[in-house]
C-alpha cells in the first residue's frame, strides 16, 4: 500500500488556500499580507526544490553524500540557531556547529545501530530524515537556551560579578544562568510531550501512517524519535554553552560584549 | 610593602576619559575613602581592580605581583567586596547564604547557625528576615545582608561601594564602626561625612 499522490491541479488549489489568510489580512487591516506572500511562496519553491533534490539522493543513496548533506543540514541549523539568537555568527558559528554535530550524529548513529539495527547505517531514509526530523525539532529549543543563559548574565552582570567575587570558579558563577537556560530550553518540550498522541498527532506519525505504516509501528518510531530529540536538545544545549563559552568570556571570567549583535 | 598599588591607572569608556593616571597605595589597616561626584568612576575603579572592567591603562599589583588572569582569582577571594548594586542574588535570605558557602574556596568557612544570628542582632535585622525572600527585602536590608556575608567570609580587605545609603543613623554608626574599629584594610566609596570622623582615615578624591 503507498499514499495516495497529489496532482498537479489539486496541489495549486490546497496551495491557494493561503489566499483565506490573506483576505482576512487585508479585510482587518492587519499588514501581513507582503510577508505572508513571501513567506509561503518561498516555503512552496524551497520545498519543490528539496523534493527533487531528495528524490535525485534517495535514487543515489550514497552513504558520502548522504553524511555530506546531513552535515550540510547541520550548518544551517548552526546558522539559523545564531541568525534568531542576538549572538555574532564569527564566536558562536563554529561552537555550535561542532554541538549539534556531535549530539545529532552519535544520536542518529546510536538509533540507526541499536534500535534498528539496520544493514546499511548511512541509508539515506533514515540518516538524512530521521536526522533532519532530530535537528529540526531540538533546534528551536537550543536557540532558547543559548539565548536566555547569555542574555540572563548580560542583564544579571552585578550578579554575576559578585559571584566571582565570592571565589566562585568561573563554571561556579555561570552554573545559574546554565541552569536557568538549561530549563527555559527543555521546558517546552516537557510540556509538549505529555499531550502527544491526544492533542496533536506529531508529523512524523501522520507521514508514517499515510505511508502505510500501522499506527502502532508509527507509534514505537515515535516514542524512540520524540526521546532521542530531548537527548539531542539536552546534549547539544549544555555542548553549545560550554565549547561558545571558550570565546564569550575573558580570561578574567568577565563576559565579552562583543558576541552580542548590536 | 603596600598591599595594593595603582600605578598611572587610566580608563576610558569609548573615548570618554574616565580618569587618568590614578595612583594609589594602600598599605595593611589603611582605611581609604574615595569621594567625588556621582559619575566620576568611583565604581568602576573598585571594578577595574577585581578584574571586571577589560582594556584599563596602567599596572595594578596585589600583595607586590601585578595582577593578571592568572592571580586575579585569588585577589578576587582575599577581598571582600559588596557593590554599590544590591541585586546580588535571589531566593530565600538563607539559602543565598548557604549557596554562598557551598562554593570550593568557601566551604573551610561555613559559618554556625549562631553566628550568622548573632551577626542579623548585631546589625538590627530580624532573625526572620533569613526566611524572606532576598528580593524583596528593602534596600537597607539588602545592604546590611551584603555587609553579613562578607564578614562571615572572614576576608580582611574589603572594598565597600556606598554601603551606609538607605541605613538609618543607628545602623550607620554600628557599620561604620565596625569596619573601622578594627585592623581591616579597607576601600570605601561614601559621601558619609560619618566615615572621615574616625582617625587615621585617608582621603582620596576624583573628579
Ligand atoms: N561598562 C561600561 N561601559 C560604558 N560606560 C560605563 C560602563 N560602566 C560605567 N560607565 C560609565 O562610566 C561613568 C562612571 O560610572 P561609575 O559607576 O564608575 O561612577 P560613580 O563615580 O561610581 O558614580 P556614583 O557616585 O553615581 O555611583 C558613568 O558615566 C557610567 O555611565
Ligand atoms: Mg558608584
Amino acid at each position: 500500500m503507498s499514499t495516495v499522490d497529489i496532482n498537479t491541479l489539486p496541489l495549486i488549489i490546497g496551495f491557494a488556500l493561503i489566499l483565506i489568510p490573506i483576505a482576512f489580512s487585508w479585510w482587518f487591516n492587519i499588514g501581513i499580507i507582503k510577508r505572508t506572500l513571501i513567506a509561503s511562496f518561498r516555503m512552496g519553491i524551497q520545498l519543490l526544490l528539496v523534493g527533487l533534490f531528495l528524490e535525485y539522493l534517495f535514487e543515489l543513496n550514497n552513504s558520502f553524500i548522504n553524511i555530506a548533506w546531513l552535515m550540510f543540514m547541520i550548518l544551517v541549523a548552526s546558522v539559523s540557531m545564531i541568525r534568531n539568537s542576538d549572538l555574532k555568527y564569527r564566536i558562536l558559528l563554529f561552537p555550535s556547529f561542532m554541538s549539534l554535530a556531535i549530539s545529532t550524529l552519535s544520536v542518529v548513529f546510536f538509533f540507526n545501530i541499536v534500535i534498528l539495527n539496520l544493514e546499511n547505517i548511512f541509508d539515506a531514509k533514515y540518516l538524512i530524515a530521521i536526522g533532519g526530523m532530530i535537528l529540526g525539532n531540538s533546534l528551536r529549543s537550543n536557540i532558547v537556551g543559548v539565548s536566555s543563559f547569555y542574555k540572563s548574565i548580560k542583564r544579571n552582570e552585578n550578579r554575576y560579578h559578585y559571584q566571582l567575587s565570592l571565589g566562585a570558579t568561573r563554571l561556579e558563577a555561570i552554573l545559574p544562568f546554565f541552569r536557568e537556560g538549561f530549563k527555559s530550553a527543555v521546558n517546552p518540550f516537557i510540556a509538549g510531550m505529555a499531550t502527544f498522541g491526544i492533542v496533536s498527532i506529531p508529523g512524523m506519525m501522520t507521514g508514517q501512517i499515510l505511508g502505510g505504516s500501522s499506527p502502532m509501528v508509527a507509534v514505537k518510531y515515535q516514542i524512540t524519535i520524540v526521546t532521542a530529540i530531548f537527548v539531542v536538545t539536552t546534549v547539544s544545549v549544555i555542548l553549545t554553552i560550554l565549547f561558545t563559552a571558550r570565546s564569550s568570556f575573558n580570561a578574567y571570567g568577565v563576559l565579552n560584549k562583543g558576541i552580542f549583535k548590536n | 610593602m603596600p598591599l595594593l598599588e595603582l600605578n598611572n591607572v587610566s580608563l576610558s569608556f569609548k573615548d570618554q576619559s574616565l580618569f587618568e593616571n590614578i595612583n594609589l597605595s594602600i598599605n595593611k589597616g589603611d582605611k581609604l575613602v574615595i569621594s567625588g561626584p556621582s559619575g566620576t568612576g568611583k565604581t568602576s575603579l573598585l571594578k577595574l581592580i577585581l578584574g571586571f572592567i577589560p582594556g584599563f591603562e596602567g599596572q595594578i599589583s596585589f600583595q607586590n605581583e601585578t595582577i593578571t588572569h592568572h592571580n586575579i582569582w585569588k585577589v578576587r577571594r582575599s577581598i571582600g567586596y559588596i557593590s554599590q548594586d544590591s541585586d546580588i542574588g535571589e531566593g530565600k535570605v538563607g539559602q543565598l547564604i548557604e549557596d554562598i558557602f557551598s562554593l570550593k574556596v568557601n566551604i573551610k568557612l561555613k559559618p554556625d547557625p549562631g553566628k550568622i544570628k548573632e551577626l542579623f542582632h548585631f546589625f538590627r535585622l530580624e532573625e526572620s528576615t533569613l526566611a524572606k525572600d532576598f528580593e524583596e527585602l528593602s534596600g537597607g536590608e539588602k545592604k546590611r545582608v551584603a555587609i553579613i556575608i562578607s564578614i562571615l567570609l572572614k576576608r580582611d580587605f574589603f572594598f565597600l561601594d556606598e554601603i551606609t545609603s538607605g541605613l538609618d543613623d543607628e545602623v550607620l554608626k554600628t557599620v561604620i564602626g565596625y569596619f573601622m574599629e578594627s585592623d581591616h584594610t579597607a576601600i570605601i566609596i561614601s559621601h558619609d561625612k560619618e566615615w572621615m570622623k574616625k582617625q587615621g582615615v585617608k582621603e582620596f578624591k576624583l573628579n
